[in-house]
């Protein structure tokens, strides 16, 4: 499952990458690609909205392993997770079902990211906080972000040498 | 923002684990405290609950300590009748603090907060590599 997300990821992350290269050499742009290039916002390009949506996630999942890392004692505390990385992105690129009456019930497509952690063990109080498989969490979370950062940062460098920066950012 | 809060949460977990760590020391200083009077009962080991509350100003749900209770357990006895405490048979009543017991404890304690101190460590890192973005 992690594998799958960091492909989609990284495939999300070559394509703006090959556009801006091509861009870089002055080579010909079939048109699509050079109204992107030239309108030079990044909030058009894929990779700058996926890597927003990987650091809300990343920050969404520290944030509910803290939670459950603090009441690591106490009584009958359930563990939480927040949904794969995955299905987040499923989710943003899907069709959203449109309220076309004012009777109309809300679609279901953005329920609570916040979900039950299937528990490895339990204690006397019932508390099934794992500290290992929490913190092992916690490192995942913590390299995911690391990459969306470095990607992110790396890309601004690129834009930096297209505007004659020397790279520098 | 979410990261600020996740520090908020281990703070308040390292807090917990502070109390804890406070009441097994009072337990472990007092496991030979009696009482001073003939007969009166000497220190009642001291056991902490905690429990999840949901902050309002925050808005977030961070751990507290629920009460420090007392351990109604039965007291041990030993005949000394010299002791202070002594009742009239010279039977002396002693703590029921179980010194194993509270070393146990605090190794627990221990290993909770530095998993919490982890936690915040890793999100401090989080927010100063997101802030680097900008750079």
């Amino acid at each position: 499952m992690k594998r799958a997300t960091d492909e989609r990821f990284l495939s999300a992350v070559v394509k703006p990458a090959f556009i801006l290269l091509r861009a870089l050499w002055r080579r010909p742009l079939s048109g699509r690609c050079r109204n992107r290039v030239s309108a030079m916002d990044p909030t058009r390009i894929p990779l700058f909205e996926t890597a927003a949506r990987r650091l809300e996630w990343t920050e969404q999942r520290q944030g509910v392993l803290a939670r459950n890392i603090a009441n690591v004692a106490t009584p009958g505390y359930e563990p939480r997770d927040i949904r794969p990385f995955a299905d987040t992105l499923k989710r943003a690129t899907g069709v959203t079902p449109v309220r076309t009456a004012a009777g109309h019930m809300p679609g279901l497509l953005d329920p609570d990211p916040v979900v039950k952690d299937r528990p490895r063990e339990r204690a006397p109080d019932g508390n099934a906080v794992s500290l290992d498989a929490q913190l092992i969490k916690v490192a995942d979370t913590e390299t995911a972000q690391n990459l969306a950062t470095t990607i992110y940062k790396r890309y601004m460098t690129l834009f930096g040498i297209a505007l004659g920066r020397g790279g520098q950012g | 923002m979410d990261l600020l809060k996740a520090l908020n949460v281990s703070a308040s977990g390292m807090d917990v684990q502070t109390t804890r760590l406070r009441v097994i020391a009072e337990n472990l200083a007092n496991q030979s405290t009696t009482g001073s009077t003939p007969g009166a009962d000497p220190y009642r080991r001291k056991t902490v609950s905690f429990d999840s509350r949901l902050d309002r100003a925050l808005g977030i749900e961070t751990v507290h300590v629920k009460r420090i209770d007392q351990d109604r357990s039965d007291l041990p006895q030993r005949y000394d009748p010299t002791n202070p405490a002594a009742d009239a048979q010279g039977y002396v009543k002693l703590p029921n603090v179980n010194s194993f017991l509270e070393v146990m404890d605090m190794r627990e304690a221990q290993r909770a907060y530095s998993a919490n101190l982890a936690i915040l460590q890793s999100t401090r890192s989080m927010l100063s590599r997101t802030i680097e973005i900008l750079k």
